[in-house]
């Protein structure tokens, strides 16, 4: 048995690309425009977990852009969504886990998850595969959220324990 | 070689063109992919050092094989990650104990340097399953152009009883980065961040 159980949540929204179709040189901006949305969706997962932030213990993002777009479009995810969760859960530390990738409808990702505080914290390494069967359609873009509640279970592999942080560079 | 290893393959993705421009040169990335059976599997075990001292043989093995399927030095790439899927009759654990205790430092000595955290994901899952390796800068994990992402997958593995383990390495960040952030002649190489 798991002493506690581990709970993971994703949030996930889909969107419209507005860069789809074609080239479009400056797309930088999009990232402030992303901001509510991340926030509203860091702000659900909480609501997920139980409504306290203080019981989230690992974060991820990612981002799926659909045919139409470039890889570079979800790669406009990363300074809002890893703002948002760092607004939400009151100053994290650890950069946030990442990865994305270029697919059709129903296409899988695995976001991976490091601790919120302490990126080498070994017990928190993790992922949770996300997708949604109708999305991203081409024009569309596919965010993910993901906030866990604390090791893997049985985790015992050593390394770095949560017990352990100084948290004073977001690595240990 | 500790390891019993049912197969070996290896990805490279070479990216020439993007939204119709021309990448030059193209952006390359390679993953190499072993096929394991797991010792572990279908009971618990305490002591997980045999998948330790595995990870750290794989660390080597796929690190040189990515690289040499980019026909590159070590030194010259710049971008890495790691992912394992462990088969139904066996632990999320089973990757943790593959992926993190042994398997950064070989990766490491292959490369020549590498101060930034690997990025790494883990699932458990059937054969034929989507695993995606996380991409990060090798020297600095906020170099903001190298995020990124390599979807592998293998149609007749894992089996219940084995273990994919997954090594990514590039020579290049995305193609048409252009979302800000640091960059890589920015890197200080310090502390495996900035």
């Amino acid at each position: 048995m798991a002493e506690k159980p581990l709970r993971r949540a994703a949030a996930i929204a889909v969107i419209r690309n507005p860069f789809a179709g074609a080239y479009v040189a400056s797309i930088e901006g999009f990232m402030e425009d992303l901001k509510p949305l991340g926030l509203a969706m860091a702000r659900q997962l909480i609501a997920a977990l139980g409504g306290d932030a203080k019981a989230v213990e690992g974060y991820g993002k990612g981002a799926i852009v659909g045919s139409a777009g470039e890889l570079e479009h979800g790669a406009l995810w990363h300074v809002p969504g890893g703002y948002a969760m760092r607004e939400v859960l009151g100053g994290a530390k650890a950069i946030v886990a990442s990865t994305k990738k270029v697919g059709g409808p129903g296409t899988r990702l695995d976001v991976p998850i490091t601790h919120i505080n302490a990126s080498y914290v070994r017990s928190h390494f993790d992922s949770m595969e996300v997708g949604v069967n109708d999305a991203p359609r081409a024009d569309e873009i596919l965010l993910a959220l993901v906030m866990t509640t604390g090791a893997r279970v049985h985790a015992r592999v050593g390394g770095l324990k949560a017990s352990e942080i100084k948290g004073e560079d977001g690595l240990r | 070689m500790i390891a019993k290893i049912r197969k070996i393959a290896t990805f490279v993705e070479e990216t020439r063109r993007e939204m119709e421009r021309a990448i030059s040169p193209p952006t390359r990335r390679a993953a190499a992919v072993a096929v394991i059976e797991n010792p572990c599997a279908g009971r618990y075990v305490e002591d997980l050092s045999e998948l330790m001292a595995i990870g750290e043989e794989l660390g080597d093995l796929l690190t040189a094989r990515a690289v040499a399927a980019l026909g590159i030095s070590g030194a010259s790439a710049e971008s890495y990650g790691k992912a394992a899927a462990v088969g139904e009759n066996g632990e999320l654990e089973h990757a943790a104990a593959i992926l993190h205790p042994k398997l950064g430092t070989p990766v490491r000595r292959v490369l020549g340097k590498g101060t930034a955290l690997i990025p790494s994901s883990k699932k458990r899952g059937g054969m034929g399953l989507v695993l995606d390796i996380p991409l990060g800068h090798k020297d600095a994990a906020f170099v903001r152009s190298h995020f990124d992402g390599m979807e592998v997958r293998i149609n007749d593995a894992p089996r219940a009883n084995e273990i994919m383990v997954a090594i990514a390495v590039t020579d290049s960040g995305r193609p048409l980065a252009r979302v800000g952030g640091l960059t890589k002649d920015q890197i200080k190489g310090e502390d495996g961040l900035r």
